[in-house]
């Protein structure tokens, strides 16, 4: 090697050795200077200010920003048990179900007698057991919910979501207690529970029973639209058609905007093959709401039948879109996929 | 950057990655998501250095074509430190990206 090579070797070596070190000193003030603006930031939040911020963000409804907002507070050291409940809360509608029963549990311990408390844990392990199907997880969200009742016997919800935990786990004789038990409780609507009672038999289908329980709800409110609609339903699963018309135009006739009744009576005209009476009650339920998968589904089907393909499949295609998995089926009878 | 070293600064940034990744999966845990760390960190890495990239090139030719007109209305003579400083743009970039998200994460 000579001289000359030996020391152009040499300052290249220099070179790469001092574009490192640049680079090395660069990238710790780097660091440095994140690190600082982290503690300098962190040390400028009030836990005041930052706890405004959740709850104004927690009565917009802007959850995820409530949930991010309680965080934070939390962390700079918040406490109470509305504030462990009400960040619960934000969990929950976010769907962070274990999270959210771990802070009502901290508010609970805060706080044991508050039967707001009770109601949200047995409303969040209601919710984690409907995702999971999970019979065990209701019964853990009764204890809480008949914690809150003991609490607040005036607490309807309570009752209400009380009575679907246990519809839910296959026990509607247990359910039909509680709503019974609301009857008697309080101030409540009677014909909204006797609307519920009448669920538990047409789900252990005890449609008779079911029926006179409608009934019953009907005599309470005679403007209870969607109570004619279950009576309908009962007569239908008796077989009593005429019967069952009857109380469907009755619904109408008290609640011309409740969608269901004009679906119902269209079904039974496409069952009976009028299909050009299906269609003029689908296009009524179609005008009061044209996102009802249902109505979109009917009007579909009937068209089909009456031999206006193009219609059948416009609408079949919005009913699909609109979430109906009945409506995919048939499209995909016909060769259209929607994927 | 690092020019000599181009390996230490992609370790440098995926370490960044992860630090970014650790602030973004704390408000992730709010909606109960949790993805893996590996999977997550490489997810960040992944895009500052695919976006960097892509803004630095964009940059690079702006530069090269301003250097070129330069180049001929002064007779400079030309200067093979095209890919240096494609790099210097690319990591300053980098840098500036993990910055910006970081400061987002803390933010309240």
């Amino acid at each position: 090697m000579t001289a000359k090579s030996f020391v152009h070797k040499a300052l290249s070596k220099k070179k790469i050795d001092k574009n490192f070190k640049i680079s090395v000193i660069l990238t710790l003030c780097f660091v440095l200077a994140c690190c600082a603006v982290y503690v300098i930031k962190n040390k400028s939040y009030s836990k005041d200010v930052i706890l405004h911020k959740a709850n104004t963000h927690y009565i917009k409804e802007q959850y995820f920003m409530a949930a991010k907002y309680f965080d934070k507070a939390i962390s700079l050291g918040a406490e109470g048990s509305e504030i462990f409940r009400n960040y619960a809360i934000a969990l929950l509608k976010l769907g962070n179900y274990d999270s959210a029963i771990k802070n009502l549990k901290l508010s609970e311990e805060i706080d044991p007698y508050n039967a707001e408390t009770y109601y949200s844990l047995g409303n969040a392990y209601y919710q984690k057991a409907y995702a999971s199907n999970n019979s065990d997880q209701f019964i853990q969200g009764i204890k809480y919910l008949e914690k809150a009742i003991n609490l607040s016997p005036a607490m309807e919800k309570a009752y209400i979501l009380i009575g679907l935990s246990y519809r839910n786990c296959g026990m509607q004789e247990n359910a039909r207690s509680w709503y019974r038990r609301a009857l008697l409780a309080s101030n409540f609507s009677k014909a909204g529970f006797y609307n519920l009672i009448g669920h538990t038999f047409r789900e252990e289908e005890r449609y008779k029973e079911a029926a006179d329980y409608y009934q019953r709800a009907i005599d309470n409110d005679y403007s209870f639209a969607a109570a004619y609609c279950n009576l309908g339903d009962m007569y239908l699963k008796m077989n009593d058609k005429d019967t069952a018309m009857l109380k469907y135009k009755k619904s109408i006739a008290v609640g011309p905007d409740y969608i269901v009744p004009y679906i119902k009576i269209g079904q039974i005209y496409y069952d009976d093959a009028y299909f050009d009476d299906a269609v003029f009650w689908a296009l009524q339920a179609f005008r009061i709401n044209p996102d009802s998968d249902k109505a979109n589904y009917l009007l579909g089907m009937a068209y089909k039948e009456i031999g206006r393909k193009i219609d059948a499949v416009e609408y079949l295609k919005k009913a699909a879109y609109c979430g109906s998995d009945d409506a995919v089926y048939e499209l995909k009878n016909i060769g259209i996929d929607l994927r | 950057m690092f020019y000599n070293k181009k390996w230490i600064f992609l370790i440098i940034l995926y370490a960044m990655s992860s630090v970014l990744y650790y602030f973004i999966t704390k408000q992730l845990i709010l909606t109960g998501l949790m993805s893996g760390f590996l999977a997550g960190s490489l997810v960040v890495f992944a895009l500052i250095a695919a976006v960097c990239f892509l803004i630095a090139m964009t940059l690079f030719f702006l530069v090269k074509i301003s250097y070129m007109v330069i180049r001929g209305i002064f007779k400079i003579p030309s200067k093979e430190t095209l890919a240096k400083t494609f790099w210097t743009i690319f990591t300053v970039l980098c840098y500036a990206a993990v910055f910006v998200v970081f400061f987002k994460m803390i933010e309240y």
